[in-house]
């Protein structure tokens, strides 16, 4: 029994020591939590995420954090902060995604997305909780 | 290594503790109907019994663990007498035949006839029933009819609250199972053959229901509503459902109706007043607008989902029957503008 608790206490100081040298001194250590791509959202990420289910993006695309089903239909929206154009030839600004949520056949006519009717400050929302994917693992 | 009990018990006590917070109450225990609340009875009362019973017998195991740790005495098995030895014998048989075989006996018994005439409860008609609801089972949804008042729908019964209903239940494929566990208990739905059932919700409200027969690979998602909702209301219901689909709203819905009349949809599903009532492979889309659900509840039914199931409906729910349609996106956007007027 004794012999257990040792080596239960010895791997306890093991896995501490190692979660601290890895937080601390690694370069795993925090990450900037939001990468290129995405930055400087206003909105509100935990509307955002309600919106996406509500709307039925999911139907579409899937996306990291919003029940299933994830579509398929669309580009997946889980590393969307990551990218460097978006709707084909757009840079990925947060102002581009609101423009092109807003009022897709505005944006891109032909496109196949579907006008959802969505509003300026909920596509705000939708592009703030989709840039908190960059930071995530 | 030896474990000690009571460390085990540190372990599993939390498990359960935290199971059984993390969960509700299951739905057919928290009955609205007066089918589902006896069935919800009787399934308390075996509940209770078997609780007594398991104590008992786990008293009983542990008592006679304890005893055949502790050695016999050698003068307390060799001094008895003949007939002492003869009646500890007796005793020891009459234990076994009634606490084994008689009382369990017993409880069957009771079980059965409890069990037994609470179902038959459920078989008789009760009075006044003044509607009745075809429900035919489809790989992977509900086909609902209402035949005396030419409505077909899907995924959504709606009955007037506090009023029993006829349902009828039938299967358009294989074996199916029909059950809203609040209101009533399951009852198959079998090829050929017409199951009837009472169902009446004593409180207005949503309730759901699934298929409870492994149908195939999407028998999970195989879902439906069952909506009780004041008298008023459900006629209300009624009579909007009899009626042909609305009329498209304005060019881009006109166009919309062109689409669905001129692709592959209207081989399958149905718009009345609109294409073929032939077409009955899938749900009738008469009104789709109204209902709350698409593809037996898997979706809301809003515009988003609507486009991704008619694009990628094995994306969905793999396995199902619909195929996918190609369409092009503006044919797409009016025909998602001419289904969402289906009210």
């Amino acid at each position: 029994m004794s012999v257990d608790r040792t080596i239960a206490a010895l791997a306890g100081v093991l896995v501490v020591t190692v979660l601290a040298i890895v937080t601390v001194a690694s370069p795993f250590g925090p990450r900037d939590p939001q990468p290129a791509g995405l930055t400087a959202v206003r909105g509100d990420p935990e509307v955002g995420r309600a919106s996406l289910a509500r709307l039925g993006c999911t139907g579409c695309h899937s996306v990291a954090g919003v029940r299933v089903p994830g579509g398929r239909v669309g580009p997946s929206l889980s590393d969307l902060h990551a990218r460097r154009y978006v709707v084909g030839n757009l840079p990925n600004t947060p102002e581009n995604l609101v423009r092109f949520i807003v009022d897709p056949h505005g944006v891109r006519p032909g496109t196949l997305m579907p006008d959802l009717g969505v509003g300026e400050d909920e596509a705000w929302h939708i592009v703030a909780y989709l840039a908190t994917l960059g930071g995530r693992p | 290594m030896h474990t000690h009990p009571h460390s085990r018990l540190a372990i599993i006590v939390p498990i359960l503790a935290s199971a059984l917070t993390a969960c509700d109450m299951p739905l057919a225990l928290d009955p609205r109907g007066p089918a589902a609340t006896e069935i919800a009875r009787i399934w308390w009362l075996l509940f209770w019994t078997a609780v007594v019973v398991s104590v008992i017998v786990y008293v009983l195991l542990g008592y006679a663990l304890r005893r055949a740790r502790t050695p016999a005495q050698p003068d307390e098995v060799e001094h008895l007498t003949p007939e002492a030895s003869a009646r500890l014998e007796g005793r020891a048989t009459g234990f076994v035949l009634i606490g084994g075989g008689l009382i369990p006996a017993l409880i069957l018994i009771v079980a059965t006839v409890l069990t037994l005439t609470g179902l038959a409860v459920f078989d008789r008609p009760p009075d006044g029933v003044e509607h009745t609801i075809v429900v035919r089972g489809h790989m992977f949804w509900w086909e609902v009819e209402y035949p005396d008042h030419g409505v077909v729908t899907a995924n959504e019964i709606h009955v007037p609250v506090g009023q029993s209903v006829r349902i009828e239940l039938e299967s358009a494929d294989v074996i199916h199972s029909f059950w809203v566990p609040q209101i009533h208990g399951k009852m198959e739905m079998i090829p050929g053959k017409t199951n009837v059932i009472y169902m009446r919700a004593d409180e207005a409200g949503t309730y759901f229901g699934k298929c409870a027969e492994f149908c195939g690979r999407q028998h999970a998602n195989m879902e439906f509503l069952f909506i009780a909702e004041e008298p008023d209301a459900f006629e209300a219901w009624l009579e909007r459902q009899a009626a042909d689909a609305s009329e498209p709203a304005d060019a881009i819905a006109e166009r919309g109706r062109d689409v669905f009349v001129a692709s592959p949809c209207a081989l399958c599903h149905t718009i009345r007043g609109v294409s073929d009532a032939a077409a009955e492979a899938g749900p009738d889309l008469t009104h789709l607008a109204s209902r709350r659900t698409l593809a037996a509840r898997t979706l809301t039914n809003v515009r988003g989902n609507l486009a991704g199931w008619i694009l990628d409906p094995q994306g969905v729910k793999p396995g199902n029957r619909m195929p996918a349609v190609h369409l092009e996106p503006d044919d797409l956007h009016a025909l998602l503008a001419y289904l969402q007027g289906l009210r």
